[in-house]
């Protein structure tokens, strides 16, 4: 009875930090990345996200239900072609293949698409923004010459507490 | 009575009003915060599908991150798996030949070569050395520096149909670092007698590589003192403390270099080299005075060095094809040397003429893995496989002629001639391990591993695990496998005998390989492979971020374990004509069954002044049971059976506030049973307190002043009266208890990250 009670007494808490699930946490800084920066494609309505070999199930739609980017309903698309892309704010690209990651960049090269992704490398291949865990925490990676290629804005408040990579190594 | 219901009701609401609460939405946090919160650790262990995070795994895993690593306090990896891991116990003996150098441990009841250990998820080499008490031979977890590990993934169920070989409690994953802070630092601490000082200095450094890769050099080096424990004496005239009993004088040097290089066409080459090399000295029984010796007619005190360099470099490439499959190949090659000299000695039939230092002989395992992997994910269903190919080879080198000659050198005979060996085995595995997605609640894995050894022939074995969502809160899952355990070539090949006389002739002594006539006369046979089945189910409750209950049983049915045959004196003709008068060899001799539960509770709080609060309550109970007790004599079941505890509980808790890391563990382990001849003796439950108080001084540089078992606990004496082993004798207490017999530790450590 008393190891009982002891557990449930262990059980009374209230707290407001906690362990998160990764996959989560992506998705709720794919939407601050995407309130720091601005790009011609933002008269899109709503704010469109379109995401390319999703591995995150339903979460990109769970967690952007009922919510507004700069005062927008999001759209959350799935494509596994980048063919398949249509007019859109931000591409989130899953891990892929080199050779298709070239194809990609090619593809939306000049549209003003700021490229978002957990891939490594990903920065200094030519993607604009990295997310990327160290030690159970997630850190943000940004090619800042192609961001400015793209005639992408991006606030500075995201800029100081992230990593500038500089250049593109493809 | 009614008093505790209430309270009991009162609980459950606020327990109920808790799990109801509401998850503040991530998307409501800043920035900063979202950068600034914890993230689940992910494992890669217990299937060969992504790394996931570790609760949601479909068998009991836990995980060791950094910062855990780092606010420990521990300066070596058996010491850390103990610090956090309920029944993982280890034992560190004195006056026991080449075990006094290297940490034995075993976790959930069973035994270290029980245990599977890989690093960054390639299997991980054997010590030389052959456990003589356990009949055993283990990794050198202590090989690898701490400085070097990022994290460390401890899977408690067996996974041999996954991993191969020796998975049977479980599977240690020791993941290197990769891209990590440049950190420098030195500790130092002394044992409450004051004694076994021991000072260590680490370093490591990261130099970043294009595409996100790394190159690491990690360095350690450390000196440890020894301790002494010993009691009088009583053989020689006025009784005094003439042996060492305790920890052994030891240096250890250790180099890691771990790094990954991207190519353009993102082909990661991985490679890196684990280097130690070790050289650690204990003391032997006291020789009484004779004055019939020629050198050292007053008494002597022998002292065995073992020089061990342990090396492991493992060379890969990894990469994807662009239709989606990925491609791991890899190659490990492994080292494990452990050579033995003795100082301060003599060879009584030499006498006048023995040298006083001698060589005793070498011990040397090597094991080269070389494996590919591919792995395809065909929608729900995640599909890996591969095939692995394992060269072992194991020596002995004899000691010098003056080291055997006779009865031998005094404390350690060396190595004879006719122990020399040089054995070598292969083995090919193929395997298969399909991961499906049923539903989004529901997941199943299954995993078929076909081995085949040149020594003993071929083993298939498989695994099936089920994971069930059954509310977001609360995750179901079971597993049913089957195991195996190859007989180490150690154990095939590995003999140590000596001379003695007896009835006023000299014959040999000792332990002969299984396949010597002498042993075959007795009843060896050729070692077959332990065979084991595995049952466990469990569950995990997260009622929030903030919380999580673990409970796991477990049952695990070995078959044919193998163990050292006790001493038996032998007259059968073939021994006469080896002049064999006392024999021991590895046989395949029992059948156990060990079954459990753990129960771990982790909790976070947060308070008003933002401080934190992470606690862990643990819980873990291990029992094990020999199957066939008509086969073995009562000591070796009670030594199978008692000689650890069944009780282990941890209270692990870690309070960090501004630039202050306090952290206080309680350690109980329940009473465990050791017999010295046909006296047993039961040894008490013992709780032990660690403290660690981290002072951030700077972002970069901290400095920590902290103990173990600080209230200095030590284990009762046996109750039997003896010259060695008894209250009143050299070795008053139990050579192997989990909480050792050195006693209370306290360190100081500085850190600078740069």
């Amino acid at each position: 009875m008393k190891i009982i009670y002891f557990f449930l007494l262990l059980l009374i808490h209230t707290s407001l930090f906690a362990y998160e699930n990764e996959d989560r946490v992506i998705c709720a800084l794919t939407s601050k990345v995407a309130k720091f920066t601005k790009n011609n494609n933002s008269k899109l309505n709503p704010y469109t996200i379109t995401v390319l070999h999703n591995k995150f199930g339903t979460l990109f739609t769970d967690i952007f239900k009922n919510v507004t980017i700069n005062g927008k309903d999001v759209k959350i698309l799935y494509i596994e072609d980048i063919k398949n892309l249509q007019k859109t704010n931000i591409l989130f690209v899953f891990t892929t293949h080199i050779n298709e990651l070239n194809q990609i960049f090619s593809s939306i090269k000049d549209k003003n698409i700021l490229t978002i992704s957990n891939m490594r490398g990903f920065a200094q291949r030519g993607g604009m923004v990295q997310i990327y865990s160290q030690n159970q925490k997630l850190k943000i990676k940004i090619n800042l010459k192609k961001v400015n290629e793209e005639d992408i804005y991006i606030h500075s408040a995201l800029l100081r507490i992230a990593s500038i990579v500089q250049g593109d190594k493809r | 009575m009614s008093h505790i219901k209430n309270r009991l009701f009162i609980c459950s609401l606020l327990v109920t009003s808790s799990l109801m609460a509401e998850d503040v939405s991530l998307l409501d946090e800043s920035l900063e915060n979202l950068l600034n919160t914890e993230i689940q650790t992910k494992a890669q262990i217990g299937t060969r599908s992504n790394a996931k995070d570790y609760l949601e795994s479909n068998a009991p895993v836990d995980v060791i991150t950094l910062r855990q690593i780092q606010s420990s306090g521990v300066t070596q990896l058996t010491d850390l798996l103990k610090y956090y891991i309920a029944g993982f116990s280890t034992e560190r003996s004195s006056i026991s030949d080449g075990m006094d150098h290297i940490v034995n441990y075993s976790l959930r009841g069973m035994k270290a070569d029980q245990i599977l250990v890989l690093v960054n998820g390639k299997r991980y080499h054997p010590s030389a050395l052959v456990s003589t008490s356990s009949g055993s031979s283990f990794v050198d977890l202590n090989s690898i520096p701490l400085i070097a590990i990022n994290r460390i993934e401890v899977l408690r169920d067996g996974a041999a149909a996954q991993y191969g070989s020796d998975a049977i409690a479980g599977v240690i994953n020791i993941i290197l670092k990769s891209n990590d802070a440049n950190m420098l630092s030195v500790s130092t601490g002394i044992r409450k007698e004051g004694d076994g000082q021991n000072t260590q200095a680490n370093g490591f450094v990261s130099i970043p590589l294009e595409y996100d890769g790394f190159f690491n050099i990690a360095l350690m080096a450390k000196k440890e003192n020894a301790t002494n424990r010993a009691g009088l004496d009583r053989r020689i005239a006025t009784p005094a403390v003439t042996t060492h009993f305790g920890l052994p004088d030891a240096k250890n040097l250790a180099l890691v270099l771990n790094s990954e290089m991207v190519s353009q066409e993102n082909t990661i080459f991985y490679s890196n080299l684990i280097f130690n090399y070790k050289e650690s000295e204990a003391s032997t029984f006291y020789r009484t005075p004779d004055s019939s010796r020629a050198i050292y007619p007053n008494g002597f005190l022998p002292m065995l060095k073992d020089t061990i360099l342990d090396y492991s470099l493992t060379l890969g490439a990894k990469g994807r094809f662009e239709e989606g499959t990925t491609w791991d190949i890899s190659n490990v090659y492994g080292y494990n040397s452990s050579d033995f000299s003795l100082r301060d000695s003599m060879n009584y039939d030499l006498n006048a003429s023995s040298p006083t230092s001698f060589d005793n002989g070498t011990l040397a395992i090597l094991q080269n893995t070389t494996n590919l992997n591919l792995k395809k994910v065909i929608n729900a269903i995640v599909l890996s496989g591969g095939l692995e190919y394992r060269h072992e080879e194991y020596t002995i080198d004899s000691g010098d002629s003056a080291s055997y000659y006779g009865t031998g050198s005094q404390g350690f005979p060396g190595y004879e001639p006719s122990n020399e060996v040089r054995a070598s085995r292969d083995s090919y595995a193929l395997y298969l391990d399909t991961l499906y997605n049923v539903t989004t609640d529901f997941s199943t894995d299954l995993a078929l591993r076909y081995e085949n050894f040149s020594d003993f022939g071929d083993t298939a074995n498989y695994k099936i695990a089920v994971k069930y969502n059954l509310t977001p809160k609360l995750l179901l899952r079971a597993t049913t496998s089957t195991g195996f355990r190859a007989p180490s070539i150690s154990q095939s090949s590995y003999s140590y005998t000596s001379s003695a006389v007896s009835g006023g002739t000299l014959s040999k002594k000792g332990i002969f390989q299984p396949s010597h006539p002498a042993s075959k006369a007795m009843g060896a046979s050729d070692l077959k492979p332990e065979k084991s089945t595995h049952y466990s189910l469990g569950m995990v409750f997260q009622p929030n971020k903030q919380s999580s209950l673990m409970v796991d049983s477990f049952l695990v049915k070995v078959k044919d374990r193998i163990l050292l045959s006790e001493k038996q004196n032998t007259t059968t003709a073939i021994s006469s004509q080896y002049g064999i008068s006392t024999i021991q060899y590895f046989k395949n001799i029992a059948d156990i069954e060990n079954y459990g539960i753990d129960i771990k509770y982790n909790q976070k709080y947060t308070f008003q002044n933002q401080s934190q609060l992470d606690s862990t309550l643990w819980f873990n109970y291990s029992q094990s049971k020999v199957l066939n007790p008509e086969a073995l004599s009562a000591t070796l079941i009670q030594d199978l059976e008692d000689r650890l505890p069944k009780e282990y509980i941890k209270l692990l808790n870690v309070y960090h506030v501004s630039d202050v890391t306090i952290g206080v563990n309680f350690n109980y382990y329940g009473s465990y049973k050791m017999s010295v001849g046909d006296i047993p003796t039961t040894f008490n439950p013992e709780l032990t307190t660690d403290l660690d108080m981290k002072y951030a001084y700077t972002k970069d540089l901290s400095v920590s002043l902290g103990g173990f078992n600080i209230f200095d606990a030590m284990p009762n004496k046996w109750v039997n009266s003896s010259l060695y082993r008894g209250y009143d004798g050299i070795m008053p207490y139990p050579n192997s208890g989990p909480i050792g017999f050195s006693g209370a530790y306290y360190y100081i450590s500085m850190e600078y990250k740069f």
